[in-house]
């Protein structure tokens, strides 16, 4: 009995050493401060990250929006690393400590969104993503908002760039899980090529994972090994890895979810950006102006989807590129070119 | 087709096999030692992201890598540790305390590694001058299998030679026997002289070392950063490996390889587009393991008391 009483002593101990990882994080949310906005401090946001803050894209990115938002006087928290099958606990947890935005950054929060929302009708809950099959903007629960973000036209405008500046006309393409947004980048990316360069190849790698950088390292060598001189990554963690690849064998890189230069001032071209924050701080505003809900869509046209500029690259890209890539995105905000939103792989097919 | 039967496609696909093994193979070869003395080391993953950890922290503020190495030993070694109390102190169910202490492995280095470098959208680089590959002299210079086998990262040289060294010591010394005989009918060892608690609690050191080791390969040595969870589940493939290959060094090093070769393979189909559908290729290493594993589950004994504890006073095993 006593040994029993012990074990469970220690088990203990060293869950609440786990809990810390979580408990560590609250003293940011303590700080907000400012005193501009009587009315927005009532409101609470809580952000429920897929991944890591450390991964220096899109959950670092969405972290950024909700750090603004503290600054501005809100409430915030948030959780990290959710697992797919803990998605539904995280969101009736914050729900039900009184947040009035809960905000699942990712395509896979959808559907679990749509589970919780009837549940807790006072509570607004937004989901970083498409829609999920079968649910439409008449027949979803009021309270919820998805975003469709034409991440794509920017994946378009850095393929144009990836084309203009391969030599050996072939790109590599290294993507993170199979999701909606992550094929439709790539195929978008390879249209983007093909407008710049008709003559240039892609091989691309779904890794399906967005967490396991090794492996985006080896996917990305495996594609420099078959001739790719740029490579482009939208996997998140993994991502840092190809990342980590091509300064190995100094290599171009299209980066992706923020603006990466940082991490290789010499071989980023180009990253392709969602404004996460601004994205997050919007949501907030839709809902003290009572617009929340539905089906938000941004894209390149209001500056939410972009590729950076091109720092170290300014003077190597020919002016031929940056003219084409201006002018693809005047026309996307004119609405006279349409990207096209493919869900196939049509990156390179051998042909046997 | 054509593609990938030229030399250097199959040149690029075994270096990279060989490279992908290496994270699997030291903590597999630890765990050889772990289970063949009688402790189920599910905690595996942790002693990797301890390791990993370390290593990283110390590389990042001394550059060098002989001490990042030594760090993401004694890391290692120290989880592996606290396992070993667990089960052998303490007599906790191996399963259930290992998944416990994955979980703080997990929880741990994430919280340190924020609140020393914060969140930053360009992490910290380890910095360290270990190289990305050492060519063996001479033996580099053979076509194809120098390419492939001695133009590796140096850990892979030091790879082999623990293989041959834990082949001989299972085999061969007492010490050997003693771990064998801790895990195959401990009362019977204990009888005859073998003191079981510190024979478990070396074998447990050894496994953390070689955990720690393949989680400095995965952090300083071949991203040159740390990420949160960087060991993704390779610590859990280890323990499927260790059974693959039959809790004997050599079979296990070449499943090591067998393994890391078809997660190259997949890398590569997917990147030349075959006609394929790419899911298929990415459960390709999981589904031959899964084979394998179905074909030699016949003739493959686990240690007889693997997995239980071992109580002196009682004389019994629990």
């Amino acid at each position: 009995m006593k040994r029993f009483f012990a074990l469970i002593l220690c088990m203990l101990l060293l869950i609440s050493c786990f809990a810390c990882d979580k408990g560590g994080k609250t003293p940011e949310q303590s700080t907000p401060s400012s005193m501009d906005g009587k009315q927005k401090k009532e409101l609470k946001v809580a952000l429920i990250l897929p991944g890591s803050l450390n991964d220096g894209g899109w959950n670092a990115n969405a972290y950024a929006g909700l750090q603004e938002l503290e600054k501005e006087g809100y409430k915030v928290a948030f959780t990290e690393s959710v697992q797919i099958s803990a998605i539904e606990e995280a969101f009736r947890n914050y729900a039900n400590s009184g947040f009035d935005l809960v905000i699942g950054h990712g395509f896979e929060f959808g559907e679990p969104a749509i589970r919780v929302a009837p549940d807790f009708p006072e509570v607004n809950f937004f989901v970083s993503g498409k829609m999920p099959d079968g649910v439409t903007v008449d027949n979803m629960p009021k309270n919820v908002g998805f975003m469709d973000m034409k991440e794509y036209e920017a994946a378009y405008l850095a393929g144009i760039v990836a084309g203009g500046m391969t030599e050996t006309n072939i790109i590599g393409y290294v993507a993170g899980l199979e999701i909606p947004s992550q094929l439709s980048n790539m195929a978008a990316f390879v249209k983007g090529v093909e407008f710049s360069n008709p003559d240039a190849k892609i091989y691309g790698v779904v890794t399906g994972t967005f967490e396991d950088p090794n492996k985006g390292q080896e996917a990305a060598k495996a594609q420099i090994d078959l001739g790719a001189d740029i490579i482009c990554q939208t996997a998140d963690s993994t991502g840092m890895g190809a990342i980590q690849a091509c300064i190995e064998k100094n290599i171009k890189i299209v980066g992706y979810g923020a603006d990466q230069f940082e991490i290789a001032p010499e071989l980023i071209m180009t990253c392709i950006v969602t404004d996460n924050k601004s994205v997050i701080v919007k949501q907030a505003k839709r809902i003290l102006d009572g617009s929340f809900g539905g089906l938000w869509e941004p894209g390149v046209q209001d500056g939410t989807c972009f590729i950076t500029p091109w720092h170290n690259f300014d003077s190597k890209i020919p002016q031929e590129i940056k003219n084409m890539v201006a002018k693809a995105t005047e026309e996307i905000k004119a609405g006279t070119l349409v990207v096209p939103y493919i869900l196939e792989r049509i990156d390179h097919k051998m042909d046997n | 087709m054509s593609v990938l039967l030229t030399r250097d496609f199959l040149v690029s696909l075994f270096a990279a096999g060989v490279r992908m093994s290496i994270p699997i193979m030291l903590p597999a070869l630890g765990e050889i030692y772990a289970e063949r003395s009688g402790i189920l080391n599910i905690n595996l993953e942790g002693q990797m992201l301890m390791g990993a950890f370390a290593s990283f922290i110390v590389g990042h503020y001394s550059g060098s890598v002989v001490l990042a190495l030594l760090a993401g030993a004694l890391a290692g070694m120290l989880q592996a540790l606290l396992m070993a109390t667990a089960c052998i102190q303490w007599k906790t169910q191996h399963v259930v305390i290992g998944i416990v202490l994955n979980m703080f492995a997990l929880g741990f280095t994430s919280f340190w590694y924020r609140v020393v470098f914060g969140v930053t959208i360009a992490p910290p680089m380890a910095n360290v001058s270990g190289g990305v590959s050492t060519p063996v002299p001479l033996l580099s210079n053979i076509p194809v299998l120098g390419e492939i086998l001695f133009s590796q990262h140096f850990l892979f040289y030091i790879a082999i030679a623990l293989v041959i060294v834990s082949r001989f010591v299972f085999n061969r010394t007492f010490f050997g026997l003693k771990i064998r005989s801790a895990g195959e009918y401990p009362l019977a060892a204990e009888t005859m002289g073998v003191n079981i608690c510190r024979t478990r609690y070396l074998s447990m050191m050894i496994c953390g070392v070689l955990a720690g080791l393949g989680g400095t390969f995965l952090s300083v040595l071949s991203l040159n950063r740390f990420v949160d969870n960087i060991t993704a589940s390779r610590g859990f493939i280890a323990l499927a490996i260790v059974i693959f290959g039959r809790w004997k060094p050599l079979p296990v090093f070449f499943s090591s390889l067998l393994f890391g070769t078809m997660d190259a393979f997949q890398l590569r189909l997917q990147s030349v587009g075959l006609n394929v559908p790419y899911h298929l290729l990415l459960m390709l290493p999981y589904l031959l393991t899964v084979l394998v594993m179905i074909m030699t589950s016949k003739n493959s004994k686990s240690p007889a008391a693997l997995g239980t504890n071992y109580n002196r006073e009682a004389m019994t095993d629990t």
